[in-house]
């Protein structure tokens, strides 16, 4: 392929420009600044169009190369493909796709591939070149590293990876690495620490650690309920046990109106037995005082003073002591008349109250008697009242049924304490549960979130295994290509001072000297590591399309000092005489050297 | 909230559930394309800046040309609005597989062997391979 002719109507700062490129070398030569940068993205953007993204950029390139004063924002690119078909295309960069003609002025556009968001795809059709194989492969642009040594390094790492990839700019092993650190960084392995995965996996053997925990809570739970509804049972029970006891007590309770009445009658009776003790007393007391009317002391004073009578008429015949002993006597015989007429009249009287005593016996005994018959009934029918309640609550004995009544409150008091802590125990182990619930849920989401990661890992793992099998085949099927077109441009460029170039499995470029001595790349002369790298570029270009292509180098020798850059432009005009080449320069440095060399080339100034 | 229910027929061993919405809530999915992102942070400040009605919970599917590796965890624990619930990348690298598998390079041959390994199963996983491959080379 060669390009004829570029026609610039307006792309960026550069407008109304027509070119034209001839075989062999064409200097494009201008200023910083003067458009050159421009001109080969005119180039590309004729042949693949210009994207309305950003593509990682401050603003979309349609927007940047928009025309600075031009109000035509088109061109035209004239080209010839190796099958001496010529194509001219013109575009309009408002407008998705270009127009493209034949040799005879056809308009071919619809012959070719149409691509939703890149347009007409006319140029891959024909060359099978992307845009960014053609950046990257057909354009060589401005070397990065100044320093020669460096610049020789970088050169042979160049080499190294179009011999690996056939990529100047991709190394194997840097993929490589980079694919094995994102592994690491990324998502982790078993050698790893604090990585997602690890993380993740920490995270789920404390999470499993506290579930096993809390799953023995699950059986608890159940154990707890069953104990809950079978002490709610009791409780139903005791209750119904307690409401009972009440219910016999509050029927006890109306019995006691007997039991009352029983008492009371039976002190009614105490009363009336003790009445009649009483009486029984109060008869036997007057007796006891009749028999005592008469004292001894009476009998004795009688005696005595008819004695002192007797003594007094007889022996001492004294008229005062015959006086004082009648005196004595009739004092004595008064009071004895005196207490025998009292005494008359307490008989009398005792009498009396003796047959009251006797009357009032005889009603007492007569109410004794009724007041018996009427306890021994009230007894019968409490006893009869007592055994129909025991009957209808089925209770043998009544005796305790406050005891009982007390001992059953107590009993259900213990139950409900016991039931509310069990139903506490109970509350406890459902917060519990609800953790185990959250906790199975976030083991899920790890569980997802692990699966999620070993699924990448086991992505990048294929694509580092599909990376080695073709690294593989690209040493068997391409490699071999390339390094035997170094091969033959080595023994060229150095008169067959070296003979054969290979690379070993470390990927180092070693050299064979006409000898058979083996030497690194790294001791070739920098202008020879220059002549191998251009060759090798234009040997990788071949690889990648069977059309034979330009070489453009932009600014690609800036760094070149003068030795360097005589010695690549004679073997550029030497070796690559049925290319074109494209120098886009801001020096006249190589024009002074093409003239000097009396090459013939092309210049365009800008 | 979103709740199912339903009947278990144990005779002919088929479940039958009926979507019964127990919140005012609605979950609701939206597409949103990435072709003019480049980075994560620039995805995350427009994810941040989508009209979010508050009244609704969302999943967000990601969708056109992706510029940029994609990790929906990531997404979700890095945009601030709590009405996003759920990240789904369905957006594709800007890549012509088939034009690619024809290169006579490292790459060409990696995503020619890859692409020879696909099968309705590991479709997907086959792609993501040739992606993670794609954007390294």
């Amino acid at each position: 392929m060669k390009i004829n002719n570029l026609k610039v109507n307006g792309f960026g700062r550069i407008e109304n420009k027509d070119i034209n490129l001839i075989d062999g070398i064409n200097i494009i030569y201008g200023e910083n600044e003067s458009g050159k940068s421009t001109l080969l993205k005119f180039i590309t953007s004729m042949l693949y169009g210009l994207t309305k993204n950003k593509n990682g950029g401050s603003i979309p390139e349609l927007e940047k190369f928009k025309p600075w004063k031009a109000e035509d924002f088109s061109g035209k690119i004239s080209y010839s493909l190796d099958n001496n078909e010529s194509y001219e295309v013109f575009r309009d960069f408002n407008k998705k796709n270009p127009r493209v003609f034949n040799k005879i002025l056809e308009d071919i556009s619809d012959k070719f591939n149409i691509d939703k968001t890149k347009g007409n795809q006319f140029f891959y059709d024909q060359v099978g070149l992307e845009e960014e194989i053609f950046e990257s492969s057909v354009v060589t642009k401005q070397a990065e590293v100044k320093l020669d040594e460096k610049e020789q390094s970088g050169l042979i790492q160049k080499i190294s990876n179009i011999l690996g990839t056939g990529e100047d700019n991709i190394s194997y092993s840097s993929v490589v690495n980079k694919l094995r650190k994102k592994i690491n960084d990324e998502i982790g392995t078993s050698n790893t620490r604090e990585r997602p995965i690890n993380i993740v996996e920490n995270k789920m053997a404390k999470l499993n650690l506290e579930k096993d925990e809390l799953k023995e809570y699950q059986s608890k739970k159940f154990k707890i309920n069953e104990n809950i509804i079978c002490l709610e049972d009791e409780l139903k029970e005791d209750q119904k046990e307690l409401d009972k006891l009440r219910t016999v007590n509050i029927n006890v309770d109306k019995l006691k109106e007997y039991k009352n009445k029983i008492d009371v009658n039976k002190n009614m009776l105490n009363d009336i037995q003790m009445d009649l003790e009483q009486i029984e007393n109060n008869e036997k007391e007057p007796k006891r005082k009749k028999s005592k009317s008469i004292s001894k002391l009476n009998i004795v004073i009688i005696i005595l003073t008819l004695i002192l009578i007797i003594l007094s008429f007889t022996v001492i015949k004294n008229l005062v002591f015959k006086i004082i002993s009648l005196t004595v006597f009739a004092i004595n015989i008064i009071c004895v008349l005196f207490k025998v007429y009292k005494n008359k009249t307490k008989e009398n009287e005792l009498n009396i109250k003796q047959n009251e005593l006797y009357e009032r016996r005889k009603i007492l005994e007569k109410s004794k008697e009724k007041q018996t018959i009427e306890i021994e009934k009230l007894e019968k029918e409490y006893a009869e009242k007592l055994e129909n309640v025991k009957k209808e609550y089925n209770i043998s004995n009544l005796d305790n049924i406050f005891e009982n009544i007390d001992e059953k409150q107590k009993e259900i008091n213990s139950k409900n304490i016991e039931l509310h802590k069990i139903k506490v125990d109970y509350d406890n182990i459902i917060l519990r549960l609800e953790k185990l619930v959250n906790i199975e849920e976030e083991l899920n989401n790890l569980e997802e979130e692990k699966k999620d990661l070993e699924a990448k890992r086991e992505n990048i793992r294929r694509t580092l295994d599909y990376l080695e099998i073709a690294y593989n085949k690209m040493k068997e099927q391409i490699t071999p290509k390339f390094t035997e077109e170094l091969s033959e441009s080595i023994e060229k460029i150095s008169n067959g001072k070296y003979k054969k170039v290979n690379v070993n499995t470390e990927g180092r470029i070693i050299v064979e000297t006409k000898t058979g001595e083996y030497i690194d790349a790294e001791n070739l002369s920098v202008g020879t590591i220059d002549q191998l790298y251009l060759s090798l570029r234009i040997a990788a270009i071949k690889e990648i399309t069977k059309e034979n292509m330009p070489i453009i180098l932009d600014e690609a020798f800036a760094y070149y000092d003068e030795t360097r850059l005589e010695n690549i432009l004679k073997y550029l005009a030497e070796e690559y005489n049925k290319k074109q080449i494209i120098i886009f320069t801001c020096t006249r440095r190589e024009k002074e050297i093409l003239e000097k060399q009396n090459i013939k080339y092309n210049l365009i100034e800008l | 909230m979103e709740c199912w229910f339903g009947d278990i027929d144990e005779k002919i061993k088929k479940v039958s559930l009926e979507f019964v919405p127990l919140d005012d809530k609605e979950f609701v999915e939206e597409n949103f394309d990435i072709s003019n992102i480049y980075s994560e942070e620039e995805l995350i400040l427009n994810i941040n800046k989508i009209d979010i009605d508050e009244n609704k919970y969302y999943k967000i599917v990601l969708i056109g040309n992706k510029h940029i590796e994609i990790d929906e965890k990531r997404l979700i624990r890095n945009i601030q609005n709590n009405k996003i619930l759920k990240i789904k990348d369905k957006s594709k690298y800007e890549f012509d597989l088939e034009k690619i598998s024809k290169e006579n390079s490292l790459r060409g041959i990696f995503v020619k062997e890859l692409l020879g390994q696909i099968n309705e199963e590991n479709k997907q996983d086959i792609l993501e391979s040739i992606y993670i491959g794609l954007e390294k080379l």
